[in-house]
């Protein structure tokens, strides 16, 4: 162990420090190995075990083993030292050691240093309200402590330090707002890996009907829309995502062209397939605020098309992204709810959406010939295929029976009983084995209206495959099984779909939405959502974008010289205002309301042309104005009696304030 | 040698102009004209930790650790403010020097109050080699602090600018005040255990004792009176009479000595001085009667805590110019 170190770390400040540790190891700790956890925890009661003095803190040999065995781990675990996620853990592990081995000022500024990095990594894995707020919290914590830091050691109430600290951080809002607001934003400066959050519940890009017996429903938000003018009809809102074209018996899947670059045109570039849609009528624009889904897709109602930097069109009429959606993301669209799409199929894309495997489900292929035999033309062919589900005794649940082998066949003429994607896979299973090209169209359907934000609320649960098939003249055409089945399904949604069958949420634990039917349950959600609605729209979704759009309206056109000048004269307005605030001297060199009225006293004498003498007694003063001015002699007398009352006698005298005020109005 | 030169000639400027801009003075109060302030290394390290923090915003796109960025920014901007204030409205002046011996310490009162009626906290006084002192003023309006100055030259020693400084509250900028406070003391030459040969011993009359006020032997009682010292009141006269009495001392004044310059004849001015000065405190301590003769300098026979300091004032000043 080294000799004796001089200096001491407040003790306030190690309260702090240790309070700051632990608070910012939790935000942390879903996220990281377990052993990161215990060892930072191991290292916080080591530490508080030092502080309380019943420990020593460990040799220089273990702190080192300690440091290189952490580091190690954590090349192990993530196979990198860099990126959000094993950089975190690194920090984190970091700051547990330093606080190990914190002798010096200097190292116990090297731990707050680290306890703010801790609080900024953790930003990239937490962005809701409540988990701002809390990191605000320890942000605040590790402020204390460098507070504490210095302050003189005879400051030994961590209370004071801490609402120093608070006091601080809150003159610290107004400039932090302007900043957030002022400072332009700018692109990535160099393209960096987006860290990936671990699994998210979110759609699949493939559909698989019979394999699971349950349909497991999450009530996470999926993405949230606000329609700049009014809101389309609930049986109107088919966001469209993903488009499964390839069928091999059991799965539904993207055909491989779907992820060459050619599938998509960005904006700005020649769209090559532009002949074929054509929108008919009024665009309807909103803007989508999507959580993240690590995938590229995005949703929107067709016929959709952006033009947001970075937001291409694919053939089969989606919008992507350029790269994968790790944060929170939001982007306008216009989409003309009437449309042609494909007027004229491609014999290749027309190939390709009859494509069936060779064999199987014998019974299918009988059903949809006889189907095509029965119909005249297409469009009665699609009726026809609808109305066999309605005829037939078909029914919508989320607890379907497994399937296996004939899995088409099986579905349509045993069990009969299943979800969107049995009906959808099934129906374009048919029409493809009829000749009509078809194709399974998977997304979202409807959502809940907020009217607190008048926005559409899209969950998880909402998730949806529905069928599109291309007849002449008409192009692709959206058809939609489920809602033969269950209509209710599609117009008021998947609550009252299985209202009979109490499977709705039924697996996923608490959540508010299971009491949709409590109207104040309903009120709080939707409260509480329109808040998180909010942030997302205005501070996690506040870019270069918006910045500029928001700029504009207040400033009246946004260039470099105008943000300039407007985020300079915010800033010395507001340090301006605070200055005062801080540097206010109240006048008065005392807090006792004697000596307060004899300073008036004095003011007032020297108005009168009798100044006090520099270390002039209060009594010789006094006297001295009572010469002065004879009439008054008497009155600057009992000032004086008072005044030598209260500064020499052991017992206050009760009334002296009062009595010296009135005496002090009656002599001016 | 060139680098030497520019040293002393900015050390002369700054000097100079650290004299124009804030003269000499008994007391002063701090204000913006007196602090200077500049970030710490501490504070850079924060601006570096904080621009890391701003990058790490903008190539993740992520509005909340770009808010991270911004809070901590606006944090030191406030702290810059929080760390003025903690100096200014500061009042300082100059109390109680108390001499010292060559190679002693003189002790420095500096008293300081909160003419802003602001908290001030952990304000730093450096001056020349004295141990920087931590002065708090929380919850209390004025505070003292009493610095000790190595002094090395006998004579009047005027320390040179007091330093006030504090990082508070982040330790992330330094504000520094220089202050001229006008505080001199007597620095006595240092002492040196001598024999004095030449005891002029000077016997008033034999036989005839002179007394007077002192404190070796009891001489009587008389009636109390306020600032008298409470060791000497009859507490035993009081539980009889019930009336408060003092008793009174006497010193008896045995000899007279006179400490003479030309005793020490084929000394060096300092030695002489310095063989004075022992006698003088030695006699004093002892508590007999003493004269000191030193060239232009006669001071009478006397004893007494006044006296002993006419005389180290004399052994000080000798062959400085009165100012």
């Amino acid at each position: 162990m080294t000799g004796v170190v001089a200096y001491q770390i407040p003790r306030n400040a190690m309260t702090w420090l240790l309070v700051a540790m632990f608070a910012g190891i939790i935000p942390h700790v879903d996220r990281l190995p377990i052993w990161v956890t215990l060892v930072c925890l191991l290292c916080g009661g080591w530490r508080i075990m030092v502080y309380r003095g019943r420990w020593a803190l460990p040799g220089g040999w273990l702190r080192a083993l300690l440091v290189f065995s952490g580091g190690a781990a954590v090349w192990g675990h993530y196979g990198t030292l860099m990126g959000p996620e094993a950089g975190s853990a690194l920090l984190l592990l970091g700051f547990c050691f330093k606080l190990m081995e914190t002798h010096t000022r200097r190292d116990a500024f090297v731990v707050v240093i680290l306890g703010y990095f801790v609080v900024a990594t953790a930003f990239f894995f937490r962005l809701e309200i409540v988990d701002t707020l809390y990191l605000l919290l320890v942000c605040f914590l590790v402020t204390a402590a460098l507070l504490g830091l210095h302050q003189s050691p005879l400051q030994t109430a961590p209370r004071r330090t801490a609402w120093l600290a608070a006091r601080l951080m809150l003159q610290s809002v107004p400039l932090t707002l302007v900043l957030f607001l002022l400072v332009p934003r700018i692109g990535p400066i160099w393209a960096l890996e987006q860290p990936s959050a671990s699994a998210r519940t979110g759609l699949s890009d493939e559909m698989t009907p019979g394999d699971i017996a349950r349909l497991s429903q999450s009530p996470a938000l999926a993405f949230r829309v606000e329609f700049e003018g009014a809101v389309p009809a609930t049986d109107q809102l088919y966001w469209r995502a993903l488009v499964l074209d390839q069928f091999d018996g059991r799965t539904w899947r993207r055909h491989p062209q779907q992820l060459h670059p050619d599938w998509v045109v960005w904006p700005g570039n020649p769209n090559p397939w532009r002949s074929s849609q054509q929108a008919l009528g009024q665009a309807t624009a909103y803007r989508v605020i999507m959580e993240p889904t690590d995938k590229r897709w995005l949703f929107a109602l067709d016929l959709a098309r952006s033009d947001q930097r970075g937001i291409g069109q694919t053939r089969d009429f989606r919008l992507v992204n350029r790269v994968p959606v790790s944060q929170p993301f939001s982007y306008r669209v216009e989409s003309a709810l009437n449309h042609r799409l494909d007027p004229e199929l491609p014999y290749w894309l027309a190939r390709r959406n009859l494509q069936l495997p060779e064999d199987g489900n014998p019974r299918s292929r009988e059903l949809a010939l006889q189907l095509r035999q029965r119909s005249g033309d297409a469009e009665e062919l699609v009726s026809n295929a609808l109305a066999l589900f309605r005829q037939q005794p078909f029914s919508y649940t989320l607890k379907p029976p497994l399937l296996s082998g004939d899995r088409v066949d099986q579905f349509l003429f045993d069990s009969r009983r299943g979800f969107c994607a049995h009906y959808a896979g099934a129906l374009v299973f048919l029409l493809r084995a009829a000749g009509q090209p078809a194709r399974v169209v998977t997304g979202y359907q409807g959502g809940e209206f907020n009217p607190l934000g008048n926005y559409v609320l899209v969950h998880q649960f909402d998730a949806h495959a529905w069928v599109e098939v291309w007849l002449p003249g008409k192009g692709w055409q959206r058809v939609d099984p489920t809602a033969v089945v269950a209509p209710s399904r599609v117009a008021e949604g998947l609550e009252q779909a299985v209202a009979g069958e109490g499977s709705f949420l039924a697996d996923s634990g608490f959540s508010p939405l299971q009491y949709r039917q409590w109207a104040w349950v309903s009120q709080l959600r939707l409260g509480w959502d329109y808040l998180n609605f909010a942030w997302h729209r205005s501070v996690l979704g506040y870019d270069a974008d918006s910045q500029r759009r928001w700029l504009s309206s207040w400033l009246g056109g946004v260039d470099w010289r105008r943000l300039g000048v407007a985020l300079v004269v915010a800033i010395a307005a507001v340090l301006g205002v605070l200055a005062l605030w801080v540097l206010w001297r109240n006048g008065a060199t005392t807090r006792d309301p004697v000596l307060k009225e004899y300073q008036r006293l004095c003011a007032d004498g020297e108005r009168r042309g009798v100044a006090r003498q520099p270390g002039e007694a209060p009594g010789r003063y006094l006297q001295r104005l009572g010469e002065t001015f004879p009439g008054q002699a008497r009155q600057y007398q009992q000032c004086a009696r008072l005044l030598d009352d209260h500064l020499y006698r052991a017992e206050p005298t009760p009334g002296a304030v009062k009595r010296l005020r009135r005496l002090r109005r009656s002599l001016a | 040698m060139a680098v030497l030169m520019v040293r002393r000639w900015w050390r002369q400027w700054s000097d100079n102009w650290l004299r124009r801009r804030l003269p000499r003075t008994r007391a002063t109060t701090l204000n913006q004209r007196r602090i200077f302030i500049l970030p710490t290394r501490n504070g850079v390290y924060f601006l570096l930790m904080t621009f890391a923090i701003f990058l790490g915003g903008i190539n993740y796109s992520n509005s909340l650790v770009l808010g991270t960025a911004f809070l901590l920014v606006s944090l030191f901007m406030i702290s810059i403010l929080h760390t003025f204030a903690n100096l200014s409205g500061l009042r300082v002046s100059a109390g109680r020097a108390e001499g010292a011996f060559v190679g002693e310490e003189a002790a420095f009162t500096l008293r300081l109050s909160a003419a802003g009626g602001r908290q001030h906290q952990a304000v730093k006084l450096s001056w020349g080699r004295a141990i920087p002192q931590y002065v708090d003023l929380v919850d209390c309006d004025t505070a003292a602090a009493t610095l000790l100055l190595p002094v090395t030259r006998r004579g009047r020693y005027r320390p040179r600018r007091l330093m006030l400084e504090s990082n508070y509250p982040l330790g992330l900028q330094r504000a520094w005040s220089w202050i001229d406070l006008d505080m001199a003391v007597l620095v006595y030459p240092r002492p040196i255990v001598c024999d004095y040969s030449q005891r002029l011993h000077v016997d008033k009359r034999p036989g005839e004792q002179q007394t007077e006020e002192g404190s070796d032997d009891f001489h009587g009682l008389r009636e109390y009176q306020r600032g008298d010292n409470p060791r000497h009141i009859a507490w035993r006269s009081y539980a009889r009479t019930q009336e408060l009495h003092s008793k009174t001392f006497v010193t008896r004044r045995s000899s007279e000595w006179w400490l003479e310059w030309e005793a020490f004849a084929g000394f060096g001015v300092e030695e002489r001085l310095g063989r004075l000065c022992y006698w003088v405190c030695k006699l004093a301590e002892e508590g007999h009667s003493y004269g000191l003769r030193l060239p232009g300098v006669e001071l009478g026979p006397a004893d007494g805590a006044l006296h002993r300091r006419h005389c180290l004032e004399a052994l000080a000043l000798y062959g400085e110019v009165q100012p």
